[in-house]
């Protein structure tokens, strides 16, 4: 939701090293991090703050990494995996890098390269147009789009992952 | 010269059971076969493992040769049957085949009647040779031979 | 866990587990600039690169972009479905999901692309590079897409390449609905794989119901780089499912060149071997003149259908001819209709008729024949396309039959219209009521037969002079003719009711190697009869109109079945010896005073041998004491089917036939006095697959006047070639001239005739076609005609050169003239031919063969 940047942070792990004159923190282990109704998980979260201590990235690892987050009130949620995802506070924007998958109401995208504008709501997929450093090389994206009649109103099902 | 009174008969069938259908259900042919099967011996039921079916019967009449003043002087009078037999589920084990005959006749323009009157006989005639060509056919088939291309149809999966 | 697919069934979930793969299904690989090497089995293809966008200029051969695959590069399997003169065919790709019938509402697009942006706001999104969308059946390719998900958009921009079950379209843009599947594609080139069709067209769009307009389009079935011809329409409408096509304002181009316009034309488009249309043929005879027809095929509905036949004759006029066909699993029938206004013979001529058939499946079964025309002269003078060859007469017959099991009961009544003005009037049965069966008489053994009859045989005779087409006819010597009717008299010119009831008992006893089967029969029959009034010498009033008669008929008919082993060349076979000998004894009892309704003498054959009585009809019970002797053997193979059979008899008579037929003077001729019939013999051999021999001979070594016989032989190695050869003869055609009244017995009045006829191929794409029917007792040609056929992928002309005996009815009187005419006849592949069509019943009628010959035409 928007009033989800304004939420407290809550970390889960089984451990954690903290940097502060990087302003850098690295938790490992089952980690979770949960802001209002956005949730990321993942086996390694490297958490960067800027100088004034406000969160700048959140880079999670794992096998895979997973994002959970509803945009608006009553929409169905956004849910997204790869084996690395890049969360930037300042843009507001996840990106997904190699074997992501990401599923906003009913429609599925799913390749080597995919961001996702939370604010606009905006899903930029493959390499050329996402001005993100390119993932690798000339990756293909599969999209599935549901119908119509079956994204509104039906809870959207879990393709099993390639 | 080798010949002897045969021991089974030419035209016996061996079939103990079988089903006969056809498309015109009451018409001559699929009655002639039926009672000619009975006499064999053959119980035609429904419920039996295999189906004779009458898929068609064609009939021609052609002019093969003409008077002094071109009207037809004798017809040729063709009449075939076509038939398979098939298992339960209407998979053909043998055939579709066709058996053919053939009669001539004078044609008399001034006695239509009695002209079609003799064609009519020769239709029957006809209609009894196809029952017995029918016959000799079935004569040669078993019931072993039947359910071994039964299950070869079912080997090959289809 | 395997993946399931849920679908909203109502206001629950229906879920089945998803037939395709749990994964995506896999991306077609990338286009690989040259058709994939071929494999054995089906080719796979790949999704040629689109060359559309001005790539590099491909050489002209290469279609593959229309999934044309040439010659060399087709399976075994796929060059046996085309003609050896195909330069190759179309072939679809396989693809996952092409067969899938789900509504297009429920069915999800799989996308994939180089790069794609999405905005969930507007729920928009698009996609570019090599973009390629799936949805159900339907697949498309296109270099950037748009989607507009609110109201199910897609917009498909540059090297558009969409393919539905069977049809593949390449065009510049296209815009779907992705929640019913209708799309529209500009400028545009298509492939109807099945119909070995392609064309162009301005806009193409795919129906919710996957039925193709193409309006401002064309369609051909030549192959690409062809232009022989081509359907050019303003709105031409393909519809897969029922496998008809449907254009509007159409004209035919040959070479580029229009050459026919249509407003309306209906064709098959997959190979369901249904009739189709425009066939046109154009022929010149001495007769008709030019004749040029245009058959116009109109499919009403599954089982309705329509066929009209506009056809200009330059010496009469515009002829409208027209038969509409139903069909269903009960009944099925015809409707025949055809108007003329005949300049040349200064009256409309019609004729109009109805054949049915009923009750196929039921115990009630009716059937109708029914046909009218105008004027006597109706078929010599138009020899018309329908199926009423040059007889002398048309059926008008309607019966209603009750099936029993064992019995069988009818009534019926059938009339005639003759096609000639120089035959007797025949009866009419007003009605006719037949009740026949058999059943056995518990297990005794005897089997009881009943057949019973009641007619009313009916007629007006004609009177006066012979009127033909230009007044009164005159004879060679040039006196008029009277009408064939005056000639007849006393009992001839009787009507009248007639009862016959002839119940019999028999005792057929077989068993596998004899048979014995005694039979005894009485018929009686009884007549009610009314006199015509004219005096000529017969004693009308001492006659009796109540005649009747009750024969008795005993007949024993035995035979055995010898057989043995034996082989010819190298083919075992089981040879049988059929011995038979039959017995018939009939009381002579004197019938003369019974007249002739529908009575006459049957040919003598070997199966005539056989009967127990020498009569058709039921005037005539045969008095009889005679002995058959017959010998049949068969030659059969191991699954029964009989490769050779010959049968030779004779029989015996022990006394001389006195009941003979009526002669002219109304009274019987004289009694058989011979004591043995003529040899009657017949055979037939299947030499091999192709080739078959049927020959019947009959021979009276003291009496040459009844000798007759034939031969005939078949050869068909493969059903493009066929060869027939034929010789009948004939001693005597005992007919009744009706012209002179008097029975023909003139010795020279014998049949001498040969049959000719082929097709045969030259080549792959000539064939020679040619008949010759020769008539040695008259030293002249009934029939000749010869010609060529050009067959090509996608169009067939034939060209016949046709001499033929004009049907001349007083040939005793002028001398007959002949017909010359050039048939041209032009096939276009893919459009149908229309059976029926004059050369098609031409060589249908003429050459034994044929018929299978084109069943597996290409």
């Amino acid at each position: 939701l928007p009033s989800d940047s304004s939420q407290p942070i809550r970390i889960q792990a089984n451990s954690a090293t903290l940097d502060d004159k990087r302003n850098t923190a690295v938790y490992t282990g089952d980690v979770v991090i949960t802001q209002g109704t956005l949730r990321l998980t993942g086996a390694r979260v490297t958490l960067t703050t800027n100088a004034n201590g406000e969160l700048n990235t959140m880079i999670t690892q794992g096998g895979p990494a997973t994002y959970q987050q509803t945009p608006e009130a009553n929409k169905p949620p956004v849910k997204a995996r790869a084996e690395t995802i890049e969360y930037h506070a300042d843009r507001e924007t996840i990106v997904l890098i190699r074997n992501a998958f990401l599923e906003q109401s009913g429609n599925t995208f799913q390749g080597e390269h995919v961001s996702y504008d939370i604010q606009r709501q905006v899903v930029d997929a493959g390499n050329s147009s996402s001005g993100a450093n390119g993932g690798a090389g000339s990756g293909r994206i599969e999209i599935v789009i549901q119908p119509r009649s079956r994204n509104t109103e039906a809870p959207s099902e879990e393709p099993a992952t390639p | 010269c080798g010949f002897h009174l045969r021991g089974t008969g030419v035209d016996s069938v061996e079939l103990t059971q079988l089903d006969v259908t056809a498309q015109n259900r009451y018409g001559r042919t699929y009655q002639q076969v039926l009672e000619a099967l009975e006499v064999d011996g053959v119980q035609v039921t429904p419920t039996a493992a295999y189906r004779l079916q009458l898929l068609n019967e064609g009939q021609e009449r052609r002019a093969v040769s003409y008077t002094s003043s071109s009207t037809p002087a004798e017809y040729e009078l063709t009449s075939n049957l076509t038939f398979q037999i098939a298992d339960r589920q209407g998979r053909p084990l043998i055939g579709p085949e066709t058996l053919a005959t053939r009669r001539i006749y004078v044609n008399d323009k001034d006695n239509i009647i009695g002209t079609t009157e003799e064609e009519e006989l020769l239709r029957r005639e006809m209609r009894q040779d196809l029952t017995r060509q029918l016959l000799f056919r079935l004569s040669s088939i078993s019931e072993g031979d039947l359910s071994s291309r039964e299950s070869r149809l079912d080997q090959q999966g289809n | 866990a395997n993946q399931v697919q849920c679908r909203p069934a109502g206001n629950s979930w229906a879920c089945e587990p998803l037939q395709a793969p749990g994964n995506l299904p896999p991306r077609p690989p990338r286009p690989a600039p040259a058709p994939a090497p071929v494999t054995d089995s089906v080719v796979k293809a790949a999704e040629p690169a689109a060359t559309l966008s001005g790539g590099p200029a491909t050489p002209s051969t290469d279609f593959s972009r229309l999934d044309w695959v040439p010659r060399e590069q087709l399976s075994s399997e796929q060059l046996a479905a085309i003609a050896p003169y195909c330069g190759g065919t179309y072939v679809e790709p396989e693809r996952s999901g092409r067969d899938d019938s789900t509504p297009f509402d429920q069915l999800p697009v799989y996308a994939s692309a180089d790069s794609s942006r999405f905005e969930q706001g507007n729920q928009t999104g698009v996609l570019q590079g090599d973009v390629l969308l799936r949805q159900g059946r339907l697949q498309a390719r296109a270099d950037q897409a748009s989607f507009d998900q609110a109201n199910a958009q897609a917009v498909l921009e540059g090297n558009v390449r969409l393919r539905d079950q069977g049809v593949l379209v390449l065009g510049d843009s296209a815009s779907m609905r992705i929640d019913n599947g209708e799309t529209r594609i500009d400028g545009v080139e298509y492939v109807v794989h099945d119909a070995r069709a392609r064309g162009t067209a301005d806009t193409l769009r795919r129906r919710d119901d996957a039925v193709i307009v193409i309006s401002d389009g064309s369609y051909t079935t030549c192959e690409p780089g062809q232009n022989t011809w081509s359907l050019h329409g303003k709105d031409i409408e393909l519809d897969r499912e029922t496998g008809w096509g449907e254009a509007k304002h159409v004209t035919l181009r040959v070479k580029d060149v229009p050459v026919f316009y249509t407003p309306y034309m209906y064709f098959p488009i997959d190979d369901r071997r249904q009739t189709g249309l425009l066939v046109p043929s154009f022929s010149y005879s001495s007769d008709n003149g030019t004749e040029i027809e245009t058959p116009y095929y109109i499919n009403i509905a599954p089982n309705y259908d329509a066929t009209l036949y506009p056809r200009y004759l330059s010496e009469r006029g515009l002829q409208m001819e027209g038969d509409f066909r139903y069909l269903h699993d009960d009944n099925k029938g015809t409707l025949t209709a055809a108007f003329l206004n005949d300049s040349d013979y200064g009256e409309n001529r019609w004729l109009y008729g109805w054949q049915h058939e009923g009750g196929l499946q039921s115990r009630w079964s009716t059937e109708v024949d029914y046909t009218d025309i105008s004027d006597p002269f109706y078929f010599q003078d138009l020899n018309t396309a329908l199926d009423a060859r040059s007889g002398t007469y048309v059926n008008q017959r309607a019966g209603l039959t009750y099936r029993g099991d064992g019995w069988r009961f009818q009534a019926a009544v059938h009339g005639y219209e003759l096609a000639t003005i120089t035959s007797v009037t025949p009866y009419e049965r007003l009605p006719q009521l037949r009740l026949d069966g058999a059943n056995w008489l518990g297990d005794t053994g005897l089997r009881f037969g009943y057949n019973a009859e009641y007619a009313y045989f009916d007629r007006n005779l004609g009177s006066g002079l012979l009127t033909g087409k230009d007044g009164i006819q005159l004879d060679s010597a040039g006196q008029p003719i009277l009408t064939p009717d005056e000639n007849l008299v006393g009992l001839q010119r009787a009507t009248g009711h007639r009862v016959v009831v002839s119940p019999s008992i028999s005792y057929p006893w077989r068993n596998s190697w004899a048979f014995v089967t005694p039979k005894l029969r009485t018929q009686s029959t009884y007549y009610d009869l009314n006199f015509d009034s004219r005096a000529d010498g017969f004693d009308y009033d001492g006659a009796n109109n109540t005649p009747s008669s009750t024969i008795p008929v005993a007949s024993l008919d035995t035979g055995l079945y010898f057989d043995r082993a034996t082989s010819w060349f190298g083919r075992n076979l089981r040879q049988t010896l059929e011995p038979r000998a039959f017995y018939l004894y009939a009381a002579d009892e004197d019938q003369d005073d019974q007249p002739l309704f529908d009575t006459n003498q049957n040919t003598f054959s070997y199966s005539s041998l056989f009967r127990d009585n020498r009569f058709s009809g039921n005037d005539r019970v045969a008095d009889a004491n005679q002995l058959s002797l017959g010998l049949t053997s068969r030659a059969l193979e191991a699954n029964g089917t009989e490769r050779a059979r010959a049968s030779f008899g004779q029989v015996f008579y022990f006394r001389d036939r006195n009941v003979q037929l009526l002669d002219t003077d109304g009274v019987a001729r004289d009694a058989d006095k011979s004591s043995s019939s003529a040899y009657a013999a017949e055979a037939m051999y299947q030499v091999s697959d192709a080739w078959r021999v049927n020959a019947d001979v009959i021979w009276d070594p003291d009496d040459s006047t009844s000798d007759a016989g034939s031969v005939f032989a078949h050869y068909q190695p493969e059903p493009r070639k066929v060869l027939n050869m034929g010789y009948r003869y004939r001693n005597n055609i005992n007919t009744y001239n009706a012209l002179t009244g008097a029975f023909q017995r003139d010795p020279d009045s014998r049949i001498d005739q040969s049959d000719l006829s082929f097709m045969w191929p030259l080549n792959p794409q000539w064939s020679l076609i040619g008949r010759w029917q020769h008539d040695f007792d008259q030293d002249r040609t009934l029939e000749a005609f010869g010609g060529l056929e050009y067959d090509s992928c996608c169009w067939k002309l034939r060209v016949i050169n046709r001499y033929w005996v004009d049907y001349n009815e007083f040939e005793s009187v002028a001398t007959d003239d002949a017909n010359r005419g050039i048939f041209l006849q032009l096939v276009l592949k893919g459009l149908g031919s229309v059976s029926g069509n004059e050369v098609d019943s031409l060589l249908d009628d003429g050459i034994p063969g044929y018929r299978e010959r084109e069943d597996n035409a290409f």
